[in-house]
């Protein structure tokens, strides 16, 4: 094959920063996903809209609009849930249709950068810029050694919480990382694959790796494989293909997860 | 001046409401060092609520809990106690933890945060894994294991931090006759050797009286609080319960039925 597109600077920044944001999102999904929360990145990706929205309306950077509002968005899920009689998937339906249609009907009154608004709904992680890499890096970096200094916490309470909870560890406060963490994650992987397909970074490779793993190290370890091989093959294939990278890293995640189902049925 | 005489767990007039349900009322107790209390009572009738009550999980509408001579709201030697809870009730069941991984989770609650599993912990966990004669399931994932294998790694995760007080939750609820039966000859070797406090929630009272010396028995109320070879001379309990189910749970006689 041939590397020399590997010179191209575009490619090399879409290679960097992929790879940050792919291990992050990957090791933050394994415990969305076994807490039974992994649509919470959907909802806060639907926020993510909005508030993308009301940062072009205004000409301000969109990703410094859309993390405190993500953030807060989270922390209202988390409020509703508690608060009012509703289950988490209702308050994460609610908040992700507030999030859609103020975008929807900022970007109307707008009639400017309807375009510009779009091209957030399927990302493109070959435009991304320098600053942009820098953020990607740092955002991962700060991610991951939260998600580091939580790990056994976090590990207890996903794996049995009442448990937990009589080894003197909060589970609300592990929810409120965890929200938090996830809101950061979901603005920073609007870059690479887009708000529609947030979700799929975090939850497939994730949900692959949970086929075949012998342990939970393991399998956080082969989450992030998976998501760093999808998302630098998926940039590979759409240079030379001409197609979305997006799409094509969430299709390659796909079929992962397909053959580690065919893999647990064989082995 | 006296010195006072330390105690595992001190309850004192504890009562508990779920809004407008009475679950437990005015209860007092006290397990003292190597006592082996059952917890015993009919469903509903506040075992349960005592067990999450005595964690701090539920509110007390009166009275207090002292754990080890310090308000239970303020205790935080949380490594003192071991809790098994019903058959992995709560347990997510897709999770991928290895036995040994679960096992470690019982040292967590002496650690503080960012937490780490040293050499010496993997130490400590391969000792009780040695002892509790579960080394062939170290590697095994947890969830592919039958409900007794479970069970015994889940009192593993007990056992690993060394506690003086182990609170069982129903805990043959799965388990076959001869798993229970050699489950509960372990809690007992445990309580004899060891010197730990048990204090073990079931419905069976009949079975569990060749275990364990003390029954505590509420019907949200104290039932009955004292030795097993007390509540078989109590006229009060023969009353309450008739003579036949009270030389049943009192488990003092022989098969033949002699003294």
């Amino acid at each position: 094959m041939d590397l020399t597109f590997l010179q191209y600077s575009f490619i090399q920044k879409a290679f960097l920063a992929g790879a940050f944001i792919s291990i992050t999102c990957a090791a933050l999904g394994m415990f969305l996903v076994l807490r039974k929360m992994s649509l919470i990145s959907d909802g806060l990706s639907h926020v993510s809209f909005g508030a993308i929205a009301i940062g072009l309306f205004f000409g301000a950077y969109p990703y410094y609009v859309a993390v405190p509002i993500v953030i807060a968005a989270s922390f209202l899920i988390l409020k509703i849930t508690e608060k009012a009689k509703v289950y988490g998937d209702a308050a994460i339906g609610i908040v992700s249709a507030v999030g859609i249609s103020s975008g929807v009907i900022i970007a109307g009154l707008s009639k400017g950068f309807n375009v510009d608004l779009f091209s957030y709904l399927f990302g493109n992680i070959l435009s991304i810029r320098t600053s942009e890499v820098i953020l990607s890096i740092t955002l991962s970096l700060i991610v991951l050694a939260i998600l580091h200094f939580y790990y056994w916490d976090l590990f207890s309470a996903t794996f049995d919480s009442e448990y937990a909870r009589t080894t003197g560890i909060k589970i609300n406060k592990i929810n409120i990382v965890l929200t938090l963490l996830t809101s950061l994650v979901v603005v920073l992987s609007v870059k690479v694959v887009g708000i529609l397909l947030v979700s799929a970074l975090m939850i497939l490779p994730a949900a692959a790796a949970l086929q075949i793993a012998k342990g939970f190290r393991s399998a956080i370890f082969i989450g992030c494989c998976f998501s760093l091989i999808s998302v630098l093959t998926g940039i590979t294939f759409s240079f030379f293909l001409d197609l979305s990278a997006g799409a094509t890293i969430v299709m390659i995640n796909a079929i992962i997860f397909a053959l580690s189902l065919l893999y647990k049925k064989i082995a | 001046m006296a010195i006072k005489k330390m105690s595992i767990i001190k309850i004192n007039n504890v009562s508990v409401s779920y809004n407008s349900h009475e679950a437990l009322r005015d209860v007092s107790c006290v397990v003292e060092p190597a006592d082996f209390i059952a917890l015993v009572g009919p469903n509903g009738a506040g075992k349960t609520t005592l067990v999450k009550s005595i964690f701090g999980l539920v509110p007390l509408k009166t009275g207090s809990i002292e754990l080890f001579d310090t308000p239970a709201r303020k205790f935080t030697q949380w490594c003192k106690v071991g809790y098994l809870p019903q058959q992995s009730s709560t347990i997510n069941p897709l999770f991928p933890a290895t036995t040994e991984e679960v096992i470690e989770l019982g040292l967590l609650s002496q650690k503080r945060n960012p937490k780490s599993i040293t050499a010496k912990d993997k130490k400590h966990v391969a000792e009780i894994i040695e002892k509790l004669k579960i080394t062939d399931l170290k590697k095994r994932m947890f969830s592919e294991l039958s409900g007794g294998q479970q069970q015994k790694v889940l009192l593993a995760r007990c056992l690993v931090s060394k506690p003086q007080l182990l609170i069982f939750d129903e805990p043959s609820t799965a388990l076959d006759p001869d798993s229970r039966e050699s489950f509960f000859e372990l809690i007992k070797q445990l309580n004899k050797q060891d010197g730990i406090a048990v204090l073990l929630v079931t419905h069976d009272a009949g079975f569990v009286g060749k275990f364990a010396q003390k029954l505590l028995y509420i019907d949200k109320k104290i039932v009955y609080f004292g030795k097993f070879s007390e509540f078989c001379k109590s006229d009060d309990m023969r009353a309450f319960f008739g003579e036949h189910y009270q030389h049943i749970v009192c488990h003092q006689h022989d098969i033949t039925g002699n003294n």
